[in-house]
């Protein structure tokens, strides 16, 4: 029943984009979140349309991929576009008809709203699709490094992203195995009200906690029995390095932020 | 009525690029009463197919009636369901409930049955499972040990009155005793109750001791159907799918390449009987 569902949605390749230091991507990534929303020209969203564009093709995602990550968005978009278009003020009325009121304002907010939602998503997306997720937890974890002169935590939060990620698949197997077992003891998990069906739950999520906390206290048991102690003095087998690579990619994308902002400093 | 398995095939994440086949067109019957053995190499398919029998995976192609009950059916499945007790492997996940009592009664008590009912099966069950109903009834399930833990699942199961009990891999990960604790419920839960019993293992002696017939999977295909001493009659095919013998085949085999003539005989006390009174002419 959940053997279908695919995690973390990284699709295999060896395009320059995935062969970026996973540190660079984050940046970037971060980047491009921030210039997408400080964009206040309808006209500036094409450059940056066909940035995540270039991007997925330079990385060898087929663009279904892209789009299938924006498909869940679909209500939250819709929902969005007509409340931004509902409550903006400002600008020369269009429409009026008893309490709505459209202005030429909120039109151009839902569309702002709408297309900097899309490019957050596909832009994240692409970053999961072409790194690895333990790529993308080494790459968080050296960011945070400095952080833990103030006692964050960071490779405890790095080394907790793992386990969970790692373990997400097994627990879903786990789930799905006990979810049969209660079905051939007459479970009903469809039918009657919410709280019937809630409390139809209860005997998948008892034993999964169960099995859960078993295995957790496995994994630290086998841990501790190698000598893991933190992160202090730790090694690591693949060491993050910046390459000419991550150059070109920070100066295309600081070449797209100086165009925004140029553009829009003169406007 | 049987449990009739008709051209069933099942393939794995269909329509996408990993689809595979997990079993490809199956014609297998359950006869009423009678213990079948499943056996045959890790990834043949067994799991997958006894999930069909209960229900619980649908097949991509062809039909499986349970007493003329079609599994494909949503309504005539909840029955269907009810006649197929599914003990799944290491069923001792599968435990939730505070007490050992109660989590015995969640099968029951999801067929509608009235509370003496439920109270009466729950007794008898943990009778037959050798788990005391005085001193177990009130005890946590995760209190138990594994081999104890392992019997009351299956006594869940059983109070459901299932009329075929489907057992795969019952006697995984337990130690002697515990094994020899499951073997001997099946067998006395057959006495009582009459029930028919299919059963997956990879212990080739339990299946040679127990079972009326038996089915040999390989890759996803039903290979072979029959008495014990057909199947492990068939030594070579066995061992080129990468099965094991039981002993005493293993036994008669090599007496034969050192000259004594010896017939497939997979019983212990049919092979001391045999090579006591002087059979196969050795000295």
């Amino acid at each position: 029943m959940f053997k279908d569902i695919t995690l973390g949605q990284y699709f295999p390749g060896n395009s320059p984009i995935h062969r970026l230091d996973p540190r660079t991507k984050l940046l970037l990534m971060m980047a491009f979140i921030a210039v997408a929303f400080s964009v206040q020209n309808m006209w500036l969203f094409l450059p940056l349309a066909a940035f995540v564009v270039g991007v997925t093709l330079l990385a060898q995602v087929p663009l279904s991929y892209v789009y299938r990550s924006l498909k869940p968005l679909k209500w939250i978009l819709i929902f969005m576009f007509v409340i931004n278009l509902l409550v903006t003020p400002g600008g020369a009325p269009l429409w009026d008809w008893r309490i709505i009121h459209i202005t030429t304002g909120g039109v151009r907010q839902a569309f702002y709203f709408a297309l900097r939602l899309i490019l957050l998503v596909s832009g994240t997306s692409l970053m999961t699709l072409t790194t690895t997720p333990i790529a993308l937890t080494d790459g968080l974890e050296r960011l945070l490094l400095p952080l833990s002169k103030l006692k964050f935590p960071a490779h405890e939060l790095a080394m907790m992203m793992t386990i969970a990620l790692r373990f997400i698949p097994t627990l879903l197997e786990e789930a799905d195995k006990i979810m049969k077992a209660q079905l051939s003891r007459g479970a009903d998990f469809e039918t009657g009200s919410l709280v019937r069906r809630a409390k139809a739950m209860v005997p998948i999520l008892v034993p999964l906690f169960v099995s859960a906390f078993h295995r957790a206290d496995e994994l630290a048991m086998a841990m501790e029995s190698r000598c893991y102690h933190g992160g202090e003095g730790r090694t690591r087998m693949h060491v993050l390095r910046f390459s000419v690579g991550d150059g070109l990619a920070a100066a295309v994308m600081l070449a797209l932020a100086a165009l925004i902002i140029i553009v829009q400093a003169r406007a | 009525m049987p449990i009739q398995i008709r051209g069933v095939s099942h393939h794995y994440m269909q329509g996408s690029a990993l689809q595979h086949a997990a079993l490809s067109n199956i014609d297998l019957t359950v006869c009423d009463g009678e213990f079948l053995g499943l056996i045959g190499h890790t990834g043949s398919g067994k799991t997958t197919l006894v999930q069909h029998m209960g229900g619980i995976l649908q097949p991509t192609a062809g039909a499986i009636l349970v007493d003329g009950l079609n599994m494909a059916d949503k309504k005539q499945r909840v029955l269907g369901r009810r006649k197929v007790g599914m003990v799944f492997q290491y069923p001792e996940y599968q435990l939730f409930e505070e007490t050992v009592a109660r989590d015995i009664a969640y099968g029951p008590h999801n067929m509608g049955l009235s509370d003496a009912e439920i109270e009466a099966r729950v007794q008898e069950a943990m009778q037959l499972v050798g788990l005391p109903y005085a001193r177990f009834a009130e005890k946590s399930p995760f209190e138990l040990s594994g081999g104890e833990k392992r019997r009351a699942a299956l006594a869940g199961i059983i109070a459901m009155r299932p009329k075929y009990l489907v057992l795969d891999e019952p006697m995984a990960g337990l130690d002697p005793v515990g094994r020899q604790a499951i073997l001997t419920t099946i067998d006395s839960l057959r006495q009582e109750i009459g029930c028919a019993v299919v059963m997956v293992s990879h212990s080739m002696e339990d299946i040679a001791r127990c079972c009326d017939r038996i089915a040999v999977l390989n890759g996803g295909e039903l290979l072979r159907v029959g008495t014990p001493a057909e199947v492990f009659g068939q030594e070579d095919e066995l061992l080129s799918i990468g099965l094991d013998l039981p002993e005493m085949c293993r036994l008669a085999r090599a007496l034969r390449a050192r000259g004594v003539e010896v017939p497939s005989i997979y019983d212990v006390n049919e092979m001391a009987q045999f090579l006591l009174s002087g059979g196969g002419g050795h000295v």
